[in-house]
């Protein structure tokens, strides 16, 4: 059934758009990942400009994350003073990365640099999540690597404004969330993602704060740079699509119920090489994409 | 040197000014479009489009549909080390925005070189009217592949044997043209055209209009996208986040829900009686946790 997506301004097939969701959210449900990295390169490759597929993501995003902030909340995983912070940093960087894709848009180069991070990133990401899942396989157990949580970084011990976090059970210089969440602010922008896959190692392993607090508190610092993103996107850029954000919602929230349910009778490093590779295969396709010759040599552009 | 009377004058005046200057008989039957207007729905893919007109025995037809001509911004691909990046930018006018061309059988076979780009029916004469700024631009590459993107979107196409000819009749040869309409065609006013040619000339030409426009919901988002940006993405946000927490609400009812029925004493639990031998020993399932639930810390 074709479904007419009035901003992207393309038809696509509905049930492929659910499923493209649904295939996410499984994944999401399935290993503990936010999905959003993935979700922006499917949507590309079954035709949504760039543009739009990494704006609507975003909004997408907010759907997903507001779900998930909610149980978090009630289980008392969000620390709001630190999470104020990062969200102050992510909505910083954020604003930087909306004006640095209105830049390349006018340039008309937008969508290949969307393209070009994405194969850096996915290409990091799914090397590291590969190489680390093959040494726990061969350890034959998944060991968390959280070796000295009490041991403090040198270096942001002696930075000004130092300040308590009695929810994490941390302290730290109010520079260091807030620069490491604009960082993955400009990410947002740029990627459509939500950035907890680099947020939530950010917390655990540079600010050390305990896992489930840094799952809980970057799901609401992502709900709200994500609400500030699509806000940004949609008057800067004119590039949230709400009804393919909605359909796309859709299907992960299914995906990740079934994905959910089905992880629990799976093992984890397995999984994870899942992860790895099908992140790699896609980092692959969009790399092929980037080398081979066109088959036209002009294409539309979006900045005017 | 004999005086031609007034009212001979004003008749042969009138007479000059009705003849057809390019020597076309007048045209026959209208042209029938099905439907006349295209509407873009929420579910809009196109949809088929046929075109339905008569010319004379042993003439041939042309049908062509033109978009209007439209200004449009591209990027131009070029190559940086091993990868393919936008390297300039060109501007193309002077094309239309969509060309469908219908024929029986080869349009140089069926129409004169100069007929052709007389009425600028073909890639061809597309090509020469093509304006691309700035002109250093690698023109034959920009203006083929140009053709190649729109040929692409289905928006640029020429069809061989894409008329029907019917069964004559004493009031001419009907015709018709089915093909599916573009999806990606914009909305817009499209001229269609039919031509009724004979010895490589056209020998009359009968004109339609055809409208393609926006309706209903994706009408009203793409307008209140564009128009009214802040408080579209107002309402993204909150719409999303409504989605989500209503999400959550359904997902935690049918938890609960799940849990309750789970925790529900079966019949052989209420009622010791009625159980087979052997059962209520040991641990029962309701004192256990939900199967994928971890005990509360």
């Amino acid at each position: 059934m074709p479904i007419f997506l009035p901003v992207a301004g393309v038809t696509i097939n509905l049930f492929l758009l659910i499923g493209a969701g649904a295939v996410v959210g499984f994944l999401s449900g399935l290993l503990g990942v936010g999905g959003g990295f993935l979700l922006t390169p499917i949507l590309m490759m079954i035709g949504v400009p760039p543009t739009v597929a990494a704006a609507s993501d975003t909004n997408s995003i907010i759907a997903t994350s507001s779900s998930g902030v909610a149980a978090h909340f009630r289980l008392g995983n969000v620390d709001p003073k630190l999470g104020s912070v990062l969200l102050l940093g992510g909505l910083t960087g954020a604003a930087i990365g909306v004006q640095i894709i209105k830049i390349l848009r006018t340039l008309g180069n937008a969508d290949f640099v969307i393209t070009v991070t994405y194969v850096f990133v996915l290409g990091s990401v799914g090397s590291f999540m590969f190489v680390e899942s093959l040494r726990s396989l061969r350890r034959g157990s998944l060991v968390a690597k959280t070796s000295h949580p009490k041991e403090q970084h040198n270096l942001f011990a002696k930075l000004p404004f130092q300040m308590q976090f009695p929810r994490s059970g941390i302290q730290h210089s109010v520079f260091v969330p807030f620069v490491l969440c604009s960082l993955v602010g400009i990410l947002t922008a740029v990627m459509g993602v939500g950035g907890g896959f680099i947020m939530v190692p950010m917390m655990v392993y540079l600010l050390r704060t305990p896992m489930r607090i840094a799952v809980g508190t970057d799901l609401f610092q992502i709900l709200f740079t994500c609400a500030g993103v699509t806000l940004m996107q949609s008057v800067t850029n004119h590039t949230v699509d709400l009804m393919l954000a909605l359909l796309v919602a859709v299907g992960s929230t299914i995906g990740a119920q079934i994905g959910a349910r089905i992880g629990r009778y799976l093992r984890g490093d397995q999984l994870k090489i899942v992860l790895a590779s099908i992140v790699l295969a896609v980092m692959v396709k969009m790399m092929i994409s980037i080398i081979s010759t066109p088959a036209c040599l002009i294409a539309y552009s979006r900045g005017h | 040197m004999k005086r031609v009377p007034p009212i001979l004058a004003v008749l042969l005046t009138l007479a000059a000014g009705l003849t057809p200057l390019c020597g076309e008989e007048p045209a026959g039957q209208p042209l029938k479009l099905t439907p006349e207007t295209i509407q873009m729905g929420a579910f809009y893919s196109g949809m088929p489009l046929r075109i339905e007109g008569m010319v004379r025995p042993g003439s041939s037809v042309v049908v062509v549909v033109r978009g209007p001509d439209v200004e449009e911004v591209f990027n131009l691909k070029g190559r940086a080390g091993p990868i393919w990046i936008n390297k300039s930018k060109v501007h193309i006018s002077g094309a239309p925005s969509l060309f469908l061309c219908f024929h029986i059988a080869p349009l140089k076979e069926t129409l004169s070189l100069s007929v052709l780009e007389k009425y600028q029916i073909g890639y061809e004469e597309i090509h020469k009217q093509m304006r691309i700024q700035p002109p250093e631009q690698d023109r034959e590459v920009v203006r083929a592949s140009f053709i190649t993107l729109k040929t692409q979107e289905n928006v640029y196409r020429n069809i061989r044997n894409g008329v029907q000819m019917g069964t004559a009749t004493p009031a001419g040869v009907p015709y018709s043209v089915e093909f599916h309409w573009p999806r990606r065609a914009p909305p817009a006013a499209y001229e269609v055209k039919a031509y009724e040619c004979r010895d490589h000339t056209v020998v009359s030409q009968t004109i339609a209009s055809l409208k393609v426009v926006e309706v209903g919901f994706p009408a009203w988002m793409a307008w209140f996208a564009r128009k009214h940006a802040s408080l579209y993405g107002l309402m993204a946000v909150i719409v999303a986040m409504l989605a989500g927490f209503g999400i959550d609400l359904l997902a935690s009812r049918l938890r609960r829900k799940g849990i309750a029925t789970r925790a529900k004493p079966s019949p052989a639990e209420t009622h010791p009686e009625a159980a087979p031998a052997g059962a209520g020993k040991g641990e029962s399932e309701s004192e256990k946790p939900p199967r994928g639930l971890k005990p509360a810390a």
